[in-house]
């Protein structure tokens, strides 16, 4: 593989610009109006012209090897490791299911258990303020009891027998009164004598 | 999102791509077989995770990345790849049917490319491969080795000088020996 000569130099102030370009120009990767200026400078400048050479002759002994078949073995090989590691995940993914579906059952026996704890505490909660409810009833019915007691017999007090002694107290105390205990007094003693005499 | 083809034709469609590609970065067939083994049976793993649209460049990022660590625990413990004798396309069945002599000038062509190749160093030597060989375009190359457009052209800029030069000293040995 002969590419390359030595003794060509770049001189052109153009050769660094193509040199930039030359790999682009190989893959086709230029632009078109960059392609015409490196084919003008390739075809006048001896230089470039034999590093163009060089390069597109290595380009060819590298096109030039073989695309490689993969052996047989090799994919055997990989299908039996690959079967392995199917069986080996399909377990990994069984026990998991099975840690799954294991968790589940005891977080849903966890809950029914507290559900059913929390309905008694709070079935024996509720009882016991029925029975606080119910004897504070009966206090608050018997101290209400107690207490009309005391309002009639105020209301007794204030509204009939205050007035009317009120009343008799004045009615002893006016002239009226008087007389009247006068009369009595009379009466009294002529009832008395009346009696003795018969 | 396309649904994932699937794996086993995958695995069928770019089994020879991974193998070749492995084959030229390492220079070694045996190497080449264990990476692609690897690589094939990694993607078969990750069928889930991998974006239907981009598997040709998954493989090839993976293949590479493989070649480059199988090459740096060689040099590590100081062994040569590829070296010596390429045994890569040597003894191989290429994609086309060649006459005997053909076969014969073919295989001593390949060989002499392959000890060419294998004076590059890494990412130079992939990224020649997948252009050369594999055809692949500059953006493909980029995608898949993870590289921007402009360090895809520098690469394949230097790589190309680099191969031109070693050709051109090769010749010049040549050349003396003949004189002498």
């Amino acid at each position: 593989m002969k590419f390359l000569d030595s003794s060509t130099e770049h001189n052109s102030p153009d050769c660094g610009w193509v040199d930039e370009r030359l790999d682009a120009y190989f893959d086709g990767e230029l632009s078109a109006d960059d392609c015409d200026g490196v084919e003008r400078h390739l075809s006048s400048c001896e230089a470039c012209d034999a590093t163009s050479k060089a390069i597109g002759g290595v380009r060819t002994s590298l096109r030039g090897l073989p695309m490689l078949r993969c052996p047989n073995r090799v994919l055997v090989a990989v299908r039996s490791e690959a079967s392995k590691f199917e069986v080996a995940s399909r377990r990994v993914r069984e026990r998991r299911v099975r840690s799954v579906a294991v968790g589940s059952a005891a977080c849903l026996l966890l809950a029914v258990g507290v559900w059913s704890v929390r309905g008694a505490i709070e079935k024996r909660q509720e009882g016991r303020r029925r029975a606080q409810l119910e004897s504070d009833l009966v206090e608050l019915r018997s101290t209400l009891s107690r207490q009309v007691t005391d309002v009639s017999r105020e209301a007794f007090e204030h509204g009939v027998a205050k007035p009317t002694r009120t009343v008799v107290t004045a009615l002893e105390s006016s002239q009226l009164g008087r007389w009247s205990a006068q009369a009595v007094g009379y009466l009294r003693t002529t009832t008395h004598d009346g009696v003795d005499a018969g | 999102m396309a649904t994932f083809p699937t794996i086993q034709r995958v695995i069928d469609q770019h089994a020879d791509r991974v193998f070749t590609l492995a084959c030229y970065t390492l220079g070694s067939r045996q190497d080449a077989e264990d990476v692609t083994q690897e690589v094939l049976l990694r993607c078969w793993k990750h069928q889930d995770r991998i974006d239907p649209e981009k598997v040709e460049a998954w493989l090839v990022r993976v293949t590479t990345n493989a070649c480059r660590d199988l090459m740096r625990r060689r040099s590590r413990r100081r062994e040569v790849v590829g070296g010596g004798a390429c045994d890569t396309a040597l003894g191989e069945t290429p994609c086309s049917e060649l006459t005997p002599d053909a076969t014969l000038e073919a295989s001593e062509k390949t060989q002499e490319t392959e000890r060419l190749l294998l004076q590059l160093r890494e990412p130079y030597r992939s990224v020649v491969v997948l252009r050369e060989v594999q055809g692949m375009s500059y953006v493909q190359i980029a995608e898949a080795m993870e590289m921007t457009l402009a360090s895809v052209r520098v690469t394949l800029h230097r790589a190309r000088r680099q191969l031109t030069e070693i050709v051109a000293n090769r010749a010049a040995a040549e050349d003396l020996c003949r004189a002498d």
